[in-house]
């Protein structure tokens, strides 16, 4: 385990399993960097929040440690810094959103006054009144975001905050996320959405059957960008840019050919195409997406 | 563990169930240990009869306020055992039907600070149910007294005192037993189902049963049962018509230790399947 100052979290073979035969976690070695935005990305199944119970002290690993903000996981000094959504939003049904989070600052040992606060920046200042019963999935989320802020965490841990939200609610997670993540604060994102991981994380891990696949910043996850060549007669085009590139750096098929070059290099190849006579009607750059590096890394849809 | 206690008090005060719970066993003391008594004795069937040999207006002594203690306790004192029991039971329990376990554990306290918190409120709540019992008990006595013209003594100060402690360790006892059984479950219902027939049923059969044997055994291992200790401890403060009791089984003083014991061993049972157990 990388132990330093910029590390938030930091696990070592972290490992849970239940009896012989299932091993949710195995080994997990996973580094979150101070005041990034990371996502933590895995088919359904596949550990992502049995490790994030881990981090909490939820659940106790097999075997690995783990360091979150400088603490065991479930050390009461650490929890007081860290604002957590684990599954759906839990509170109590009895009581308004206002006192649920009243139960929580008392938990917390944090003043009542930041309350109002942290309703206002979810936007739920109108229903704080409500029984949290009445509430929508998509309130119910934003309440517990709410309870998330009320303590100023230095690190957010938010597990899968859009599911069960419909289309509104998810422009407003979404959104709500990026405001989480503008600051200095270190936030731990696991969800399903890779386009809103690749718009908001600076740095992403991938889990499949619990072990880590990947590691790093998205675009070092997507990996060199190429270039998209149509040009005809394609059979003459292939081999001009095998000629000039190697076999390796070129792949395709049905007259559209990718190359594994810098893009930078477009203009030269448009070059040599046309003073070989070939008619290049589409040279594009292009890049892999997360969802794409996703289903090469785990072989299914997120 | 003041910050658990005061998060606890401010979500248990709020529930409905907590009042419910406990304006049952009030009201079962209202009806059945006062109100539907004194109906049948003050308009009393033409063919009454009482196996003591009393009347009507002979009975009636055990409604007025010098009886108020040892007429509460043997009319209703088991049932808020029970409803305490719930109380435990459902404490814990909706805490993992709600998810709610997990935001609690999540926050700053350790989990065996909020198991103290939630012990502490718990006390406290059986605390009121104990001291709100005794009072509408003497309150009723006092109404009923004074329909029926009579002067109005009381018990001393000190046995209405001991009467409340005893109650409250009784209503502490199980509701601490439906809270060991709420985290061993991690639910209500068969923390409630569980704890009730154990104490209902399954101690009044494993007796019968044990009777069976004629042996001076049996006596001496019930004196160490729960349920035993309770009903001694109650039986402790007399009955107004002596011949209607059974002689308690051990003395007021050995059943305030067992159940004492009874009560810790329950807290600690909590505390090591709080300790050992994942929030999944």
């Amino acid at each position: 385990m990388t132990q330093t100052a910029d590390n938030v979290v930091a696990t070592h073979s972290l490992t849970k399993r239940y009896g012989q035969a299932i091993t949710a976690v195995d080994g997990l070695d996973l580094e979150v960097h101070h005041g990034e935005v990371f996502g933590f990305l895995g088919p359904n199944g596949a550990g992502k929040t049995t490790t994030l119970r881990m981090l909490l002290g939820l659940i106790r690993p097999t075997s690995g440690s783990a360091q979150v903000v400088g603490r065991r996981p479930g050390d009461p000094a650490g929890l007081a810094r860290i604002g957590s959504l684990v599954e759906s939003p839990a509170f109590y049904p009895y009581l308004s959103g206002r006192e649920n989070l009243k139960v929580v600052a008392d938990y917390a040992g944090l003043p009542q006054v930041r309350i109002d606060a942290a309703l206002d920046e979810v936007e739920l200042l109108p229903r704080a009144k409500d029984r949290f019963g009445t509430y929508s999935m998509g309130i119910k989320q934003r309440l517990a975001v709410a309870a998330a802020l009320i303590k100023e965490p230095e690190l957010m841990i938010l597990d899968e905050p859009t599911n069960g939200l419909d289309p509104q609610g998810v422009v407003e997670m979404r959104s709500l996320i990026r405001q989480l993540g503008s600051g200095s604060r270190t936030v731990l994102l696991s969800s399903h959405l890779l386009n809103e991981v690749e718009q908001i994380c600076d740095r992403v891990a991938i889990i499949r059957k619990g072990k880590l696949v990947a590691q790093g910043r998205v675009d070092e996850l997507r990996g060199q960008a190429s270039l998209i060549v149509k040009a005809t007669p394609s059979d003459a085009a292939r081999q001009s840019l095998v000629q000039m590139l190697g076999q390796a750096a070129v792949s395709g098929v049905d007259g559209t050919l990718r190359l594994s070059v810098n893009p930078d290099r477009a203009a030269d190849i448009n070059a040599a195409l046309v003073s070989a006579g070939i008619r290049v009607s589409e040279l594009r750059p292009a890049e892999r997406t997360l969802e794409e590096v996703f289903l090469s890394l785990t072989g299914e849809a997120a | 563990m003041i910050n658990a206690f005061k998060a606890d008090w401010r979500k248990l005060r709020q529930r409905p169930a907590v009042w419910i719970l406990g304006g049952i066993l009030l009201l079962a003391l209202v009806l059945f240990g006062y109100a539907f008594q004194w109906i049948q004795l003050q308009f009393p069937a033409k063919n009454f009869h009482n196996d003591l040999g009393l009347t009507p207006a002979q009975l009636k002594v055990a409604l007025y306020p010098v009886n108020f203690v040892k007429n509460s306790l043997e009319g209703v004192g088991i049932l808020g055992g029970a409803l305490s029991l719930i109380l435990g039971a459902l404490a814990v329990g909706s805490e993992f039907g709600w998810g709610t376990v997990k935001t609690v554990y999540t926050q700053r306290p350790s989990r065996i600070q909020a198991l103290a918190g939630q012990l502490g409120v718990i006390g406290v709540i059986t605390a009121i149910y104990s001291v709100a019992f005794f009072a509408l008990a003497a309150l009723c006595s006092w109404i009923i007294a004074t329909i029926d013209g009579q002067a109005g003594s009381w018990p001393a100060a000190i046995d209405i005192v001991k009467a409340v402690g005893a109650s409250w360790l009784i209503f502490g006892c199980w509701s601490l037993f439906g809270i060991a059984l709420g985290y061993l479950f991690r639910q209500s219902a068969m923390a409630i189902g569980i704890g009730l027939a154990y104490l209902f049923v399954i101690e009044g059969i494993l007796f019968r049963v044990l009777n069976g044997f004629d042996a001076s055994w049996v006596s001496s291992v019930e004196k160490f049962f729960a349920g035993q200790n309770a009903s001694a401890l109650l039986q402790s403060f007399g009955q107004v018509f002596p011949s209607r009791a059974a002689t308690p089984i051990v003395s007021a003083g050995e059943a305030v230790l067992v159940l004492a014991i009874y009560t810790a061993v329950f807290a600690v049972a909590s505390a090591l399947v709080v300790r050992a157990r994942d929030v999944a």
